[in-house]
């Protein structure tokens, strides 16, 4: 026989992965093809002898010891979650996680504005100046606005005491 | 190959939800298949706590597990990783030559080729472990889940994440190695 299947195909039709007309054929070749049918048991056998299924020794209590190990971690876990902060009113951990996110957001944005207003307020010294020029021409226009509502009463309060010493 | 099937969705559901105690059921299910898969990458001695491992870190990622895989690829695949890692990290012993294995199996291999039904599970997982350890890593890991797990291509494919064309590729070379020492000792 000149045409011979390749190993690889050899391989899939073993592992039954091809089409139904593509197995046919192959087996048809097999019938007739001693090397490719050699190939093939040789496989077969290999697979037989090397991987044929036994039970697996599964070892007394394998599954009790993972879920052992499996709770002592969830134990441990939850042992750091109650000692930490994040054990405020025994809420679960996401709303306190969540409320602890926003509480910091909410200082980041406060944080950031008073510093925006600092940095603002550096920038533009000249208009301080205005500013307090503007406050002491107030301080003063206030004090005048005094000593003229004090005067007539200073002059006022003479005046009577003059007459009083010549009013007999 | 077991499917997704609903109960195994029902249980990864119940202990996401936080009934831990839950997932006893799936290492009860899988227990068999996965110390398999340890033995025969790993050797006897470290199969047990491998196997283990492989269960915590499945525990661990479980809300990672999106059902588009089967439970069991999505668990190989886990394994995979695990037994690579293993062996990558400890030292490779002096690889036996052919000569020294044939001389080791010896009076195995009467008893094997004799006997249809192989009667002892830990003498054939030895002799699977003596020839596989003659193959490297990845062929091996390929290998075991083809022959042992029976894994299809497509399984196969998502279990390694690689296209299933790949996957031919690297079997037949595992293959093709692995019955090149099975032609010296048969």
């Amino acid at each position: 026989m000149e045409y011979h299947i390749s190993k690889e195909k050899i391989y899939e039709f073993y592992d039954g992965e091809l089409t139904e007309s593509e197995s046919r054929r192959i087996e048809s070749h097999l019938a007739v093809c001693r090397e490719c049918k050699l190939e093939f048991e040789l496989l077969k056998e290999a697979s037989r002898l090397f991987f044929e299924k036994s039970e697996a020794i599964v070892p007394p209590g394998f599954s009790e010891k993972v879920m052992q190990r499996i709770l002592e971690k969830e134990e441990k876990r939850e042992k750091i979650y109650r000692g930490s902060v994040f054990d405020l009113f025994g809420l679960p951990r996401w709303e306190v996680l969540t409320a602890y996110s926003v509480s910091f957001l909410i200082f980041c944005y406060f944080t950031i504005h008073a510093v925006k207003t600092k940095e603002q307020a550096a920038k533009n010294p000249v208009e301080l100046i205005f500013n307090q020029e503007e406050t002491d021409s107030l301080i003063y226009s206030n004090q005048e606005i005094n000593k003229e509502s004090l005067l007539p009463m200073f002059y006022e309060s003479e005046s009577n005491s003059e007459e009083s010493l010549y009013d007999e | 190959m077991m499917k997704n099937n609903a109960s195994d969705l029902e249980i990864i559901d119940k202990v996401i939800s936080g009934d831990t105690q839950s997932f006893e059921k799936m290492i009860k299910r899988y227990e068999g298949k996965l110390l398999r898969l340890c033995h025969s990458m790993v050797g006897e001695s470290q199969a047990e706590d491998a196997a283990q491992e492989i269960f915590l870190k499945a525990y661990e990622s479980l809300g990672q597990f999106k059902g588009d895989s089967s439970f069991s690829t999505w668990l190989y695949r886990i394994a995979s990783h695990h037994c690579l890692n293993i062996i990558s990290k400890r030292k490779r012993e002096k690889t036996e030559s052919l000569d020294a294995l044939i001389e080791k199996l010896g009076d195995h291999i009467p008893m094997l080729t004799e006997n249809h039904l192989v009667s002892n599970a830990f003498e054939n997982q030895q002799m699977v472990q003596l020839v596989l350890d003659q193959l490297s890593s990845e062929e091996r890991i390929i290998l075991a889940l083809r022959e042992m797990e029976g894994l299809s291509y497509k399984e196969l494919s998502e279990t390694f994440e690689i296209s299933q064309d790949l996957v031919k590729v690297r079997l037949f070379r595992a293959r093709k190695n692995f019955l090149e020492i099975a032609k010296k000792i048969l």
